[in-house]
Order: structure tokens, then sequence, then C-alpha cells
């Protein structure tokens, strides 16, 4: 549960990053915007919010330390 | 914030191409789209060495900077991602890698492309993680869960490292220190800058 | 540009035909499973579906799956015995993720260990049985199968006899499968059955077994961790067993080993040596000795290792002494300055391990070259010390395990022989009645006799009645599990494919021996499941034994191995006899079962500790193993070593820990020590039992013969025994109970009582650095049947042509005909990583398939130039004895001059002629080509029929557009 802020706050600052891009780009990256948030975007306040972004997990862990091996 | 990483070791790869099946597996990459693959230079001479390469995920990223219709995202990871929506398939991204990750799936007519495909870090897309989209135009997104890349995790001889940049690099300086040489971290001062 | 094209562009335009040849299906798979229409769980029944639809589901879950479990395999390909963890959702394998646990393999795979899913998907499998009709191939029901197919064969029984028929088994089978297999082919009648490993380590397994006990690796993959040098012979482990490369370049980087590579190519394993020996091949033994003449001649053997552990050296020092530094360069090409480095890198870096495989086994000579590595190990007193030991990297994930259980020409299971006491030990176990099976033979004289070795098959049909030497040649052919196109001479087993009365394929691939023949019936292709589908234990190289778990049921109308044997025994009348004292649940031998029954009977090799609970319980706790010594620390199998590797003494209430070093002394017996075992007690009135020499804590601190109950009871051990135990060596001892020996006591109480007093059961005797039941009892070099070098040939002749095996072997009669003029490019062949084996399977995967699309031949730039050849042309190889093939040219320095390179797993193109119309539709492999072996020529080895791949000779010339 810990995790779940830090994960929010990634997919949020992805958003913002796609934004952000599209600000930049300009033209091109505004009619992009529209085709992003048509799909990808559309649950982004819910489920998308779940999981994201690296965090180190036991599986992590091990594989860390298979590599050390 | 972990920095996401790749590393090929060199004195450890031998270009058994576990890499190339795992990322196939794992995704589903359909034939003639190879997001990673293995370099072998002086084959067959003294001085042979392998290397296995995909996208670097590179700190500044040339790919996002040349592309035209601005698909290309970092993660906060550093991942470099892309939105296969608005990529148009010019190809810039690929004269511009100096990994040559970019990988297009079809040759139709008049020399088209299709969408570029390239390694995802296993981390998916834009689309909502573990989605339908996601899966059909990324892949698995073993990021979000909790994992990672599968090509590291399954390399032969743990020649690929992958995972927060503090971690591979001290993975890597033990192993050096313990054999006492090492052949550089082919590409890190490309992909990553000095910072690392 | 960093990157290139894998092979360089000249495989673009390859790489597209090959594309455009094949299914949309596997050509993009995620187009085919989104359009797939997923019936419910992907568990629509394939046998009502047209050939080429598969049955699946959704590949891969959209979201990680809380549903799916991780199934625990192993990795069908090579010997190392990789876990493969399968993600199983809804009976459809989804997933592959890293069995970190694994002390052998810590998650790694290989291009085929990480591509191993798509076998169970499976696009191009065999999905029902079939039969050749008028040339095509047409579907049948398995009872129609088994109804046809046995009566052909019953039919050839009565007139032929049992003999006739050839029952090809498989490296590929469980050891479950393995054994039921070599028991039904006992049922039967014959000893006619063989598997791969006659082609691929039989040299090994008899020539090491001879010098001392076990033919097989010594130490483990992981103990290579402890060595301080490596001497690689004839092994690409960077290809072949690439996993095994995590440990050696561990041992490389920790221990500052020096790693040596003698290969006549600079593989991708020589890449990573610091010291790269370039020999001609089939001159392993020239070399081997000449590293031994400076060890001599500097006094850098173990003289006091000797004197305790190894019986006749002075025999090979006279022998050695002749091969002075002149005398090697001369004949192996080695540099005499390198040779001598060589010897002092392995005097100076001990302990060294020896590695070697079909390298080093595939010649006439293979018992010599293979007892030559061991000798040079006991010189320098490697043996029996971790971090040394001759660590044979065996071929397939089970080839140890199929050759444990007596998968073979001249053996029962473990290794037990053919004479009547063996016969008379299995009857025992199987409760069968010992004439009842005798009179199941055509003569007793038979039963007793070695069979045709699989490398030799053909010539059993194609050769005059009159030189076989049993009541008829063969007349039906049954491959299980064997690929057609990795044996030589592809053009004169086409011939007997077309003679034979019936051809049965019975493999999860229709494979090569579907299309080589020009037959038009008598063909049947029955579907068997993969490893994937069944549980069964399987053998690594280093004898541990895993215990793998059926990931999904059995793909489309497959059928379990055994499922098939027990349906076989069913037609031929002996079901009930085969599975006496095994559970059968709707056809199907229970596996447990069949693991208890050879604990019962297989004391030779101690696979008798080993029970279904154990193994298991092994799987379950992988993470408690140590990974360098692989032994469990704590836990349930707290003090076991991984996998129980034999011999595993007593029976499972015994508990022992397994062998992880065989011979190993510095341990008692109980705790997985031992010594060389004494094979033979004397010879000539001499002694060969070992002096001043025994494992830790032996209560019986010399050398000793293999333990029998007189013994024990002399050394006052008879208390010991429980009753039962007594009960049983009784029985099986009747009047001579004291002569019930350490193998035959189905108690297992003879083993228990030895080791409980520190005792090897198999005697202590010293290693036979002169196995004088061999033709070479010392070994010496001979020149390859096809040799460029004619002026040796005189003084280094091969042996006089012979008959063995029931057939006639020549040797001198093919060296006295000089073909080297017409015929002057050395050609040899091995592994590529991408493929395995004849390559059906991974040639199916497009995963594998789109890394390595075509067939080629490497050739030395200084060859290629003069022969006007270039890069990326076709050419064509002529063999000496007719065949050719066609296959594109890569020039390179990998070879040296005056060799050439084919690998060996491509088939379905013969002679130039692609043979792809011929396959079943939808189950042709993805990539054809040539099969090397269609130019590779005459030559077995002189003790176990072992074919000569390694070194023949071709002539090379540029193929016409």
């Amino acid at each position: 549960m810990t995790e779940r802020p830090e994960k929010s706050k990634s997919v949020l600052d992805r958003r913002a990053f796609l934004r952000g891009v599209g600000l930049s780009a300009g033209a091109a990256g505004a009619a992009a915007m529209a085709v992003g948030s048509s799909n990808a975007d559309a649950k982004a306040g819910t489920e998308s919010r779940q999981g994201a972004g690296y965090r180190e997990t036991e599986h992590v862990r091990r594989a860390y330390e298979a590599a050390g091996f | 914030m972990a920095r996401m990483k790749f590393l090929c070791d060199a004195e450890r790869c031998i270009h058994c191409s576990g890499c190339v099946t795992a990322c196939k597996n794992e995704h589903e990459v359909p034939w003639g789209i190879n997001r990673r693959r293995v370099v072998t230079i002086n084959d067959g001479k003294p001085g042979q060495r392998s290397l296995s390469v995909a996208c670097m995920h590179c700190s500044d990223a040339p790919c996002m900077a040349v592309c035209p219709v601005d698909c290309f995202y970092q993660t906060n990871d550093g991942i470099v991602l892309h939105n296969k929506d608005l990529c148009i398939g010019c190809g810039y991204c690929f004269y511009a890698c100096p990994f040559g990750a970019p990988q297009y799936p079809s040759t139709g007519n008049f020399g088209g492309r299709g969408k570029m495909d390239k390694c995802t870090f296993c981390a998916g897309g834009p689309e909502e993680d573990h989605s339908k989209a996601e899966l059909e135009k990324y892949g698995r997104n073993r990021i979000a869960e909790g994992k990672l890349p599968l090509c590291a995790e399954m390399c032969a001889t743990k020649a690929l490292l992958a995972g927060d940049g503090d971690m591979v690099s001290t993975i890597y300086r033990e192993r050096v220190m313990a054999r006492g040489f090492g052949s550089g971290a082919a590409g890190w001062g490309h992909a990553y800058g000095k910072k690392g | 540009m960093l990157i290139k094209k894998r092979e360089g562009s000249a495989s673009q335009s390859r790489l597209s035909e090959t594309l455009a040849s094949v299914s949309a299906g596997s050509v993009d798979r995620r187009t085919f499973l989104k359009r797939s229409g997923l019936t419910a769980g992907g568990a629509a029944l394939a046998g009502s579906m047209a050939a080429g639809t598969v049955r699946r589901a959704e590949a891969a879950p959209a979201a990680p799956d809380a549903k799916a479990e991780i199934k625990k395999s192993i990795c069908t390909h090579c010997s190392v015995g990789c876990t493969v963890n399968a993600e199983v959702s809804n009976g459809v394998w989804t997933g592959q993720e890293p069995a970190f646990d694994s002390p052998l393999n810590l998650g790694s795979h290989c291009a085929k260990g990480a591509a191993v899913r798509e076998h169970a998907h499976g696009d191009r499998r065999l999905k029902y049985p079939m039969k050749l009709v008028n040339g095509k191939y047409t579907r049948i029901s398995w009872d129609q199968a088994i109804t046809e197919v046995g009566d052909r064969l019953l039919k050839i029984r009565e007139t032929s006899g049992p003999d006739s028929v050839y029952w090809l088994g498989s490296a590929k089978f469980s050891n479950e499968q393995a054994y039921l297999m070599r028991k039904f082919a006992a049922l039967w009648g014959t000893n006619n059955v063989d598997h791969q490993a006659r082609i691929c380590h039989s040299t090994t397994v008899a020539g090491v077994a001879q010098t001392w006990g076990y033919g097989a690796m010594t130490n483990s993959y992981n103990d290579i961790h402890n060595a301080k040098a490596m001497f690689f012979i004839g092994s690409n482990a960077a290809e072949a067993h690439p996993v095994s490369m995590l440990h050696i370049l561990k041992a490389k980087e920790q221990n500052k080993a020096p790693l040596i590579v003698c290969d006549p190519r600079f593989t991708r394993t020589a890449a990573h040596a610091d010291e790269y020996v370039r020999l001609r091949p089939g001159t392993d033994v020239p070399l081997i000795w000449g590293i031994l003449y400076h060890i001599f001649e500097n006094g850098w053997e173990d003289k006091e290792y000797i004197r305790k552990r190894v019986w006749g050296m002075e025999q090979v020092r006279a022998e050695v002494a002749k091969w002075t530094p002149e005398e090697t360069e001369k004949v192996t090409g080695v540099p005499g300055a390198q040779v001598r480095r060589v010897a002092e890198m392995l005097a100076k870096n001990r302990p060294a391990t020896v590695v070697w495989c079909m390298g080093g086994t595939q010649h006439t000579v293979g018992n010599n070259n293979v007892r030559a590595y061991c000798i040079l190990q006991l010189a320098l007193g490697n043996i029996g010390v971790s971090g040394g030991g001759t660590n044979i990297f065996r071929g397939h994930d089970n080839v140890q395990g199929a050759t444990d259980m007596g998968l073979d020409v001249t053996t029962l299971p473990a290794y037990y022989g053919l004479a009547a006491p063996a016969w008379k030990h299995w009857c025992r176990v199987w409760g069968l009645d010992y004439e009842w099976v005798k009179a199941r033979f055509k003569t007793p004289e038979l039963m007793e006799a070695p069979g045709i070795p699989v490398s030799r098959w053909y010539d059993g049909v194609n050769e005059a009645k009159e030189n076989v030497a049993q009541p008829d040649t063969i007349k039906a052919m049954v491959y299980w599990g064997h690929a057609p196109n990795s044996q030589v001479r592809q053009p004169e087993l086409k011939k007997a494919m077309e003679k034979l009365d019936t051809l049965v394929i019975i493999d999860p691939y229709p494979t090569v021996s579907a299309v080589l023949h020009d037959r038009t019936d008598g063909v049947y292709l029955l579907p068997a499941a993969t490893q994937y589908e069944v549980d069964g234990t399987r053998t690594a190289s280093n004898r541990s034994i895993q215990w793998s778990e059926r990931v999904i049921k059995p793909m489309f109308e497959c059928k379990a191995d055994h499922e098939i044997m027990q349906l076989f025994a069913n037609k031929f009348g002996y079901g009930a006899e085969l599975t006496k004292n095994i559970k059968v649940e709707n056809n199907v031998p229970v596996i447990e079962d069949i693991l208890r029954e050879i604990n019962k009977g297989a004391w030779t090799i101690a696979y008798t500790g080993q029970s279904p609970e154990r193994l298991k319980l092994h799987m379950q706790h992988q993470q408690t193993f140590d990974k360098t010594t692989l032994k469990a620390v704590g836990g349930p199998c707290d003090g076991d070593y991984y996998g129980l590797p034999w011999p595993c003494w007593g029976n499972a209430s015994a508990k022992h820990p397994g062998t992880p070093n065989l011979y190993d002394t510095s341990k008692p017996v109980k705790d997985g020590g031992l010594n060389f075992r004494a094979l033979f007690p004397e010879y000539k009135g001499e002694s060969l039992l070992a002096v001043d020499s025994f494992p830790e804590g032996s209560e019986l601190p010399a050398g000793h013969p293999g333990v029998t109950f007189g013994m024990l009871k002399k050394l006052g051990f008879e208390a010991d025994f429980t009753p039962e135990e007594l009960a049983v060596i009784q029985k099986i001892g009747g009047e001579k109970v004291d002569d019930v020996a350490w193998t035959v006591d189905m108690s297992g109480g003879i083993q228990r009582v030895a080791v409980k007093h520190g005792i090897a059961p198999f005697g202590n005797g010293k290693a036979r650095a002169v196995v004088w039941n061999f033709p070479d009892p010392v070994p010496i070099h001979r020149e390859p049947l096809y040799t460029p070098r004619r002026d040796l040939v005189e003084k280094y002749p091969t042996y006089a042509d012979k008959k063995m095996m029931r057939l006639p072997f020549l040797y001198k009669s093919v060296q006295d005909r000089d073909v080297s003029k017409e015929f002057p490019i050395i050609l040899t062949s091995g592994r590529m990583v991408e493929y395995e084996g004849g390559g059906d399977e991974t040639r199916s995967n497009p995963w594998l398939a789109e890394l390595a699309p075509e067939m080629y031949a490497e050739i030395n730039t200084f060859d290629a130039n003069n022969a006007g050849i270039r890069n990326g042309d076709m050419v064509w190889i002529f063999g000496p004895e007719g065949g050719k093939v066609r296959v594109k040219a890569r020039i390179t320095e990998r070879v040296g001059r005056g060799v050439a390179f084919m690998p060996f797993h491509f088939g379905g193109h013969f002679q130039g002629k692609d043979l792809r119309s011929k396959y079943p539709q939808g189950s042709d492999p993805i990539v054809l080509g040539e099969s090397t072996n269609t130019a590779q020529t005459y030559g077995y080895d002189a003790v176990t029929g072992m074919q000569e791949t390694k070194v023949t000779l071709c002539r090379i010339e540029k193929a016409q557009a």
C-alpha cells in the first residue's frame, strides 16, 4: 500500500509529460493529444493508476541477486 | 528516483540469443521485428566479441528530438516509450538512433513503413497498464508487474543487466573488480552521458 | 552504424523467401491470435479442426493473471537442466518466468530455452495419426493406427523374428519412459533398441566407465566454480550448452582460471578462451599425449595419486614418449611451444577440469580419445577432486537418463549388461518369469547378444541377409523421438527407408523421416506429446535428477509416449506384463510407479534412493540449495545434494544425499564421498585394488572388491541387517546367499550397511589407464578413415575390418582407398545455438527459425579464393561416397585452411531438392535445408559403433545459380 501514492504520481507524471509534449510540439502534438485522450487516457483516472513504474519488489531483488552471481 | 538502464558485458556475452527469444516470447513480437539483437564483431577471429543491443533508453534521447509528431515520451524511470497511435512511421528515429533500435513491421509497396516498434524496457506504452490495447501494441508490462526486462532476467551468462542504473553499475563494478578487467560498458557514454 | 543484420545482408533475400513461404500464423502471431476467435479457455478439441488450425487461447493475458499458476518444468534441449517456470492460465501456457531459484540455471536461458513455450503452442506439430496412402499423408484414428501398425509388426515378428523390428527410442524421453521403452523392447523379444547416446556420447560412456567405474560427468556444471584451469576439447559450450558458460565464466573471472579451448574451429567458446588451440580434426590422442609428454618430462604428474589410485600408467608413459613436440606438431598442426605452454598451465593451475563433447567422441577412435582425456586428468591427480574431474557435457536434456535406463543395444537398465544374471535380476524386479521372457526371443543367444546400433540400423536393412547376425534383416523401423538427419550416409539411409516393410514415426513433429524417402505407403506418423505435456524425471549432465511437472495437457490428439507404449503392448499381448507392478490409469502408466520400479532395480548406479517424493521436494525447495556445492543448507532437504545425483545409495529411507563429485575420497560415502570402482579386482595375478586410498571415515581402509553379503558378514556387520532385508537377500541368494552382491540385493540392505560403515558398495579399485579389453588397451593415434594426410597412414593406420554388433565393420578397406586428391578438404560438423539435434522441433519455432534461416558451410578464406567462391555463393559440397549437398558459403577464418564446417541441424532438402511439399500439410518446419550428413561418410568407433561425423573429406565447388 505504501507504493500507491508513488504509483499514482508516476502515472500522473506520465500524463503530464504527454501533455507537455503536446504543448511543446505545437499542432502535431496537439492533434496527437486528441488521439491519445480518446483511448490511452480514457480510464486514466481509475485502473491505469495501478502498478505503473519501477519498484524494487522481491522479484526484482532476486533478479539482481542472480545477476550478481 | 530510480533510473532504468541496460548494460551488456561483452566479456560475458556469448551470442546465444536468449535475450532475443525471451523478448519474442514475452511480447509475441512478430517475425521480422527484432526489438533486441546480438551483434558480433571480428567474427571467427581473435578479438571476437558479442553485444546484445536494443533501445538503450537514452537520457537525452535523439529519437525524441527528431520525431516530427513527438510521439516519444520518457517515464519517471527514464524509460523511453512512444505512442503508436501518433507514430507515422517516417523513420527519422531510426536515423537518429545510435543503436539502430527502431524497427518497422512491414515493407509494403513504395517502401512505406508501418508504425515504429522498439524495446519498451518491458514497460508497455501509453495505454492503461495491462490493458488489452497495451498488450497488443507494446507487449507485456513487466515493470508495472514489479519485474525487470525479461531479456536481462533470462540472460544465459548474466551478461545483460537491466534495472536501476545504480544497481546495474554496482553489479558490473563488483564483477570487474573481481576479474580485474572489463571491456567497458559499451554504449553507456552515448546513452546516459558522462554522469551515467 | 553499430547494428547490422545478423548474418550480413546476404541473407536478406533468403529471409524474405522463407518468410513468403510460411503460413501467416507463424509470421504474425499477434494478428493470428487476435483473429483466432478464441474458444473458452482454449480447450476446443483440435481433433475436430482442420490441419493447421491450432488450439490456443489468448497467448498472454492482458493483466498479470491472478489465476495464473507456475509449473516447474525442465528445458527439453541440452543437458544443463535449466528449470523452466511456465505460467499457465486456464490450461494454456501463457508465459515464461525466470527460475532464479534453480541452482543449475539461476533463471538463465539460451535462445532455445527462452523460446520453449512456442513448442507447446506448436502450429507445426503433428496433430493426429496419419498414414501414407498413395504418397499422401492421410488422417487416421488412433485405434486404426495401433491396429494397423500392430498387425504389420506382429506379422514381421512371425515371419522374420522379433529382431527384424527396430525400436529406436529417444533421449527426449523422461527416465520413466526410457525405462519403460527398454522393458517394452525386452518383452517384444529384441535387443534392437537404442537411442541418440549411440551417436553422441557412447564412446564416452564405454571408455570412461571402463577407466574408473561410471561413464558419466564426474562433477557438475556448478563445481566448475572451483576449477583453477579449464581444458575444453571438442566442446563448443557457448553454443551447445550456453548456460554452462555462466559457471565457466564465473571460474574464469573469480579464480583467474585459464580457459583453454582445443577445437578445429575458433568457436564462440574459443572467443572467450585464454588459449585457443587449433588442432587438425581427428588428432586428439596425439595432442593429449603431446601435453602429457611435457608433464612426464618435467615430473609434473601427481606421483602419490598415481601410486594409490591408478593402474597401468607406466604403459601410457611408454606410448607418450613417442609424442615429442616435433611429432605432435607434425600430426596435430599445433605449434610445439603452445603444447608446452598448455601443459604448464595445467600443471600449475590445479585442479583443472576437462570438458569434452562430440568433437572428441564422434570418431573411429572415439573410445581412445576419451580415455586419453581421462588419463591426462589421472596423471594430474584431478579426478575425485572438487574443481577437477572430467566434466563431460551430455547433449540432450535426458540423454544421461536414457543411457542410465539402458535404452541401448548392449545393456538392460542401469548398465547390467545382457548376460543371464542381468536378465534374471530384471525379471525379479519386473515380477516376470525369466523363462517366459526368454521365450519372447527368437533364441537364447540373441537375448544375450548386443543388437544393431542405431548408427548402423540402415545397414541392418541394406546388408545381405547372410552378413547380418540375426535371423533376418530389419523389416520395420520405429523412429520414436529421433531425427534421421543426424545420421551419416543419408543416401544409404534413404535407400533403407524405401526397402523397409513398415516405417513408423512417433514424435511431436513429422521429422525428416516423413519426407526423406520416396515411399508411397507403409509409413505411419503418430503424434507424441512433448515433455511439457507429461510428468516425469530427467537427469541433467551432472547426474542430478529433476522432477519435471506437466505444464499443459497433451495437445491435439497427441499422446504421452508411455501411453503409446502401453497401447502397443496391449496390442501385442503383453500389456499386463509391461506394467505388472505399475498402476495404469486410462491406458496411461503412472509415472511415480514407474520410478518406484526403477528405484527397485537400478542398484548398480544407485538410482534407488531417488523416490518421487524426494525429487518433488527438491524441486519445491530449489532455493535452499547452494549454487556452488549444490548442497541444501537447512530446509526440508537439508544435507541433500540437488537432484540426488546418482549414486544415491540404498533405498529412499536410507536418506543418502546423492554423490555430487564422483570418486571424491575427502568425504565419507554416506555424505557423497566415493573412490574408484573395482571393476576388475585383478589382472593376470596383479591386484587392481586401491592402495592407501579410501573415502574419509571408511571402516575398511583399504582397496576391496565389490561388496557382497558374505563380505559384510566377514567384517562382522551381519547384525546391522534388518530381518526384512535378510529375508530378501536369502530369497535372492538361496543356497549361495553369501554371493548376493550389492547389485542384486533388492532390499537395499547391502548398500545401506556398507555405506553405514563408510564402504563404497562397488569396491575400491584403481582407475585403469590401460583398458585391456578394448582394441587399443593404451589409447593410440590412428588416422581417420578419410584423411588428407596419406603420409601418416602407414605409421598410424586404422583398424582391420571386423565384425561386431551383428554387422561387418569396415576400417582398413575404407582407409586404403585414397580419395584425398579429389576430396582435399576436411569436413567436420557441429552445433548452432539456435537449433538442436536434427532440428525438426527448433526449426519449426519461428522465434528460433528467424535467427537462423538457412543452412550454410564455413569455408576458410584461402580455400574459398582458390576455388573462386565468394561469401554468400551457393556451393556444392561433395562427399567421397557420392552424397552431395547444396548450401550457402560463409567465408571465414573460423575454420582453418583445408577445413570446412557444416551444422548438423538441417534437413528437408536432399541433394539440391526441396522436400517441403512432402510434409503433411501444415507440419513442415519453417526452415528447411540440406543435412550435412548427406555428404558425410562411413566410419564407426571400434568399440561402440559411434559414427565418425567430426572428420571426413569433401570437395567444394561453386554451384551454378
